[in-house]
């Protein structure tokens, strides 16, 4: 590593996600399929930043922002250019169709404080996001030892889904690191009272099956379907438009 | 008074969520029925719609209509009620062909509900309660159905589980149907006995969960109506006939009935219709029940006298009103998976009769050559009925 390189890359917090990854489990899902939960390394995370190169594309449901948000997350994952970043996935079982995915980091300043980057569904009326979205907080709260997480969401959909259904609670004098807009909580008190008791399933589902994990490892892909489920138009024909 | 047939039936693209706007949305379901009938000279257009003016800022749909697609001198108007707008206007355009009026009328149904946020879409379909004993007072409509359910389950031993055996089998339905909003497999662990269901499937109204109702759809559908001494004029065959039609009448509010898990106006629509038919309930091959809440499939079946009162969960059990079963029941997937636009849904079920009954329902059609197939579309919570039957009368 250069000297300049030693600079620029940040030196991991004590508890980080490396030494406290995330345990995989799986959910079972409306359609009776089971999604295994799972953090990947960088070399898995190379795989799947390719799978965001036409989701970008997508100017619908904050689709392009997020995806294009999440591209250079990733990236900057694999380059090491984020601190103590993480990235879940959550993968069918049997198939390793990637139905979505959650990322975050740690608080340099304040390793208690975890920052919740994104999430982003590829398979939609399923509760992926939801699910996810409660595994990634498991992560924080349960693996990394955070105290409290950082939320903000840039769509109506997930401002739904956090900030109301789970109850969060405002924190308008920290500026999120996403937007630079006012940030929503999500503190211990919550995840322990309500949070993790109501929301976050499959955690009796550990450890999961060796069989799912090598399906999983071994096949990182997209739903075929990816496309029409979000736009409504095949792949094909939508992606004429560039 | 002539008889009608149906010679053409159509739908939009997928419903669910439609980009464009009302009118052009509708355009579409009426060009696909025009090209199915054969024809485009069409005599009156009545438009089924509910809502509109309230969510879309747009009226005079009838008008709108007819010059978008350049349909005149066709002359035409807008029909609202409720969510049986679409049965009401099949029935006017019945009327104005069996009286002579006019020879050939398009209905069409259209509504456009997704641009509007969910608590504003909830308000919009509260206002058909009645507006000083029951809207005032906050109630919405998953909260009757939820009431209705929740007197279903103490009279007759309806359990969760049958409503969820309900939404399976209308999302395996809608499965197999290109234009339903939901094409989603759901299944019993899924949405019901993991511990993951109370999250998959949150209780939404108690007892009934997200899965035991239709979801908010855009969508649109049309249908070409023909006096019976023209259809020869289209060498369209099978004949559909426009069989049967009736519409009955209960009080509006829910709590002024004598029991309200008794749908009189399903029964009253449901008579009249049977009664123009010259048929019986055993007749009929299969129907389209509105399940705008899954415990209504139960309720309609029963009040339309298929089913002894109480007793229609014991067949859906059985298997019998699944595709393949002894009675299919929504094999378009229904409310709960084709959608609900509200003033396109009871076109749509006539859509799915005319397809059942010509045998061009591809991978959902019903086997034993079907002939007779009922549709109940229901208005308010259950005071406006409209019930129809249709029948191949040749090829």
């Amino acid at each position: 590593m250069s000297a300049d390189e030693d600079i620029l890359r940040p030196k991991p917090n004590k508890v980080n996600p490396e030494n406290s990854p995330y345990s995989a489990k799986f959910i079972n899902l409306v359609d009776g399929s089971k999604m295994v939960v799972r953090q990947i390394t960088r070399e898995e995370t190379k795989k799947v930043i390719p799978l965001f190169y036409d989701i970008v594309k997508i100017n619908k449901d904050f689709y392009d922002l997020v995806g294009a948000r999440i591209l250079g997350e990733l990236l900057a994952y694999v380059q090491y250019r984020v601190q103590d970043e993480y990235v879940l996935l959550g993968q069918v079982h049997d198939t390793g169709e990637v139905l979505g995915l959650v990322n975050g980091y740690l608080s340099f300043n304040d390793p208690k404080i975890g920052i919740s980057y994104h999430t982003m569904t590829f398979k939609r009326g399923l509760r992926v996001g939801a699910h996810l979205f409660v595994a990634k907080m498991e992560h924080h709260l349960d693996y990394l030892q955070n105290d409290e997480v950082k939320i903000v969401a840039e769509s109506h959909i997930g401002f739904r889904r956090w900030m109301e259904e789970l109850r969060l609670e405002e924190n308008f004098d920290f500026e999120h690191p996403v937007g630079g807009v006012p940030s929503y909580n999500l503190t211990r008190k919550n995840w322990e009272s309500y949070v993790k008791p109501e929301r976050c399933f499959g955690t009796e589902n550990r450890p999961i099956p060796e069989e799912y994990l090598k399906t999983v490892k071994e096949n990182i892909l997209l739903p075929e379907d990816v496309m029409y489920q979000i736009t409504g138009t095949p792949k094909d024909e939508f992606l004429k438009g560039f | 008074m002539r008889d009608v047939t149906i010679i053409g039936a159509g739908m939009g693209s997928r419903w669910g969520k439609y980009s464009g706007s009302l009118i052009e949305m509708m355009a579409e379901a009426s060009l696909s029925a025009i090209d199915d009938a054969g024809t485009d000279e069409i005599d009156a257009v009545f438009v089924a719609n509910m809502g509109a003016g309230r969510i879309n800022n747009q009226t005079a749909l009838g008008s709108a209509l007819i010059d978008y697609l350049n349909l005149f001198p066709a002359v035409g108007a807008s029909i609202e009620n409720g969510p049986a707008s679409g049965a009401t206007a099949a029935r006017i355009g019945y009327m104005a062909i069996a009286s002579g009026v006019h020879d050939v009328v398009m209905i069409t149904g259209g509504e456009k509900m997704r641009v509007a946020p969910g608590p504003v879409v909830t308000d919009f379909v509260a206002t058909m309660a009645h507006p000083e004993a029951e809207y005032i007072h906050g109630i919405t409509f998953p909260s009757l159905g939820a009431l209705l359910a929740r007197l279903y389950f103490e009279k007759y031993g309806v359990t969760s589980e049958d409503l969820a055996r309900i939404a399976i089998k209308n999302h395996q339905n809608g499965l197999k149907n290109p234009h339903a909003h939901i094409r989603q497999k759901i299944t019993m662990e899924g949405i019901l006995t993991s511990r993951e269901a109370k999250l998959n499937n949150p209780m939404i109204a108690d007892p009934l969960h997200l899965y035991d109702m239709c979801p908010v759809s855009d969508g649109s559908a049309s249908i070409i109506m023909c006096s019976m001494n023209k259809v020869q004029e289209f060498e369209k065959t099978p004949i559909i006939k426009f069989a049967g039609t009736g519409q009955g009448m209960d009080t509006m509010a829910v709590h002024e009935r004598e029991d309200p898990t008794f749908l009189k106006a399903v029964k009253i629509a449901s008579d009249q219709a049977f009664k123009m038919a010259g048929l019986t309930r055993e007749d009929i091959d299969f129907a389209e029940i509105h399940d705008a809440f899954e415990i209504l499939e139960l309720a309609e079946l029963e009040s339309a006298g298929f089913y002894e009162r109480g007793k229609a969960h014991l067949s859906v059990r059985e298997g019998e009103t699944e595709l393949t079963g002894k009675f299919p029941v929504n094999t378009s997937g229904g409310l709960k998976a084709r959608g609900h636009p509200v003033g396109a849904t009871g076109v749509a079920q006539l859509c799915e009769l005319v397809w059942q009954l010509r045998g061009e329902a591809g991978e959902r059609q019903i086997p034993n050559d079907p002939k007779h197939g009922y549709a109940v579309n229901f208005g308010g919570f259950g005071n406006n009925v409209v019930s129809t039957i249709l029948s191949r009368v040749k090829g």
